[in-house]
């Protein structure tokens, strides 16, 4: 159950109330994943720290040749801003599958990294796009490579205090190309059985691409062997866009449960992959 | 932990002392008589407790009503001006987009805010307006022509 609630009204503010409060301590941006987890009669109390409404954590700007996204800004600022153009268009069709329009309008991006489900919606476009997330405790910050954030269902490296503040976005190679597929059975209001992005782009000819796969694997995941297999290659046609796939297929890991088997998940990964690098490619042409 | 807060509420400004894990939705109906709103599944799955907080729709089950102090929050019971229904509400009426009524309030909001958003959709843009609003009864084809119908009575006027 929640034994206090307090909010901040700054980052500095944010971590003093972390240090003072009686922990265990949380941090409440939108809620939406906090409020199924923490069951709110029967649990260990806990302190919210409020963090939905610090300056510090909100808004989309350009930063150097990309982007800064703040951790708490919600899924529906994150979909419908006009800086998600070209390469960025991925991480916007990803905020825009999640949940619901009410849903969207709490559930913060940050919120969906922090709780490092398998299967959340904004990480493989994150990933693609080589996204870092910048983590500030009252020790210090530091940044860290999306690559290396998640370590297992629930789990990243974040440390006890540590609050994701921003996420930086590299430019996207030029003139690049994405595709979005998050295989589900509802339009809305469900997880990915399956979830695929890639990123392309010609640079001198060669294909530099990103293919990042979640909901099959204890973490949401780039398919390495798979774009190494592109880089080697000179072009993207039929034969090696179904290599590709295939490689993408044996990178994944997935379980079964009660959106799919194993065995289901894994084939989808060789066509969705398959789909997503064909119509990546298509726009590119 | 006791709190006390202040809401405002379609307008009105309301005291109140409430606990810090109580939830909007909870505090609405329980302490201001607010009964229109419903606690569907209490997991922002249904949409029967949808309000306009801060001029967003949201799954108020999601919300701490500590967390809504400061910001305008705009429940059914506003949404017509004394006996004066809404275009949305005489619509519903108009086209029985109404069956057993539990949805209706979490979709009315959510119909004023596509509407508050986009003054004239297309049929598509309110089915999507509303997919995160569950409707057991009607298969929600009179609740789109009634959306629809009240976008062209407005005629672009938000209201």
């Amino acid at each position: 159950m929640i034994q206090n609630y307090v909010r901040a009204h700054s980052l500095q503010e944010a971590l003093s109330l972390y240090e003072q409060s009686e922990r265990p301590v949380r941090w409440l941006a939108g809620g939406t994943d906090l409020f199924l987890k923490l069951p709110l009669v029967k649990s260990a109390p806990v302190t919210v720290v409020d963090i939905s409404d610090v300056p510090e954590l909100l808004g989309i700007e350009p930063s150097g040749a990309g982007l800064r996204i703040g951790a708490a800004t919600k899924m529906a600022d994150v979909a419908r801003s006009p800086l998600m153009t070209a390469g960025y268009e991925i991480l916007a069709q990803g905020a825009l599958v999640v949940g619901s329009p009410q849903i969207r309008n709490l559930a913060t991006l940050g919120g969906n990294l922090c709780n490092a489900s398998p299967s959340a919606d904004t990480s493989g476009p994150l990933l693609c796009l080589d996204a870092e997330a910048r983590l500030v405790s009252a020790r210090g910050e530091r940044t860290v490579p999306l690559t290396e954030f998640f370590l297992g269902p629930g789990k990243t490296v974040m440390e006890e205090g540590e609050l994701m503040t921003s996420l930086r976005l590299p430019a996207p190679p030029t003139a690049a190309r994405g595709c979005y597929i998050r295989h589900t059975v509802r339009a809305a209001l469900d997880l990915a059985i399956v979830g695929v992005s890639v990123l392309l782009a010609r640079l001198d000819g060669v294909p530099d691409t990103r293919i990042a796969l979640w909901a099959v694997a204890p973490t949401p995941i780039r398919a390495s062997e798979a774009e190494e297999f592109l880089k080697q290659t000179a072009k993207l046609d039929n034969a090696t866009i179904r290599e590709a796939a295939r490689l993408a297929q044996e990178a994944a890991r997935p379980i079964s449960d009660i959106r799919g088997s194993a065995a289901y998940r894994k084939e989808m990964v060789g066509r969705l992959t398959d789909r997503a690098l064909r119509q990546a490619s298509a726009a590119l042409a | 932990m006791h709190k006390e807060i202040t809401l405002v509420v379609n307008h009105q400004r309301y005291s109140l002392t409430v606990e810090s894990d109580e939830l909007l939705i909870d505090v609405l109906r329980d302490n201001l008589g607010l009964t229109g709103e419903k606690k569907g599944c209490a997991t922002g799955d249904c949409g029967a407790c949808t309000v306009i907080l801060a001029g967003r729709p949201v799954t108020s089950c999601l919300v701490l009503a500590a967390a809504a102090e400061g910001k305008a929050i705009e429940t059914i019971e506003g949404l017509q001006r004394g006996e004066q229904l809404h275009p949305l509400q005489q619509a519903f009426l108009d086209f029985g987009a109404v069956q057993c009524g539990y949805c209706i309030p979490g979709v009315l909001m959510m119909s004023k805010a596509i509407l508050d958003d986009n003054p004239r959709p297309t049929p598509e843009d309110v089915r999507a307006g509303l997919s995160g609003n569950l409707c057991r009864c009607t298969g929600y084809g009179q609740i789109v022509e009634a959306v629809i119908a009240a976008s062209r009575m407005m005629d672009g006027v938000k209201r």
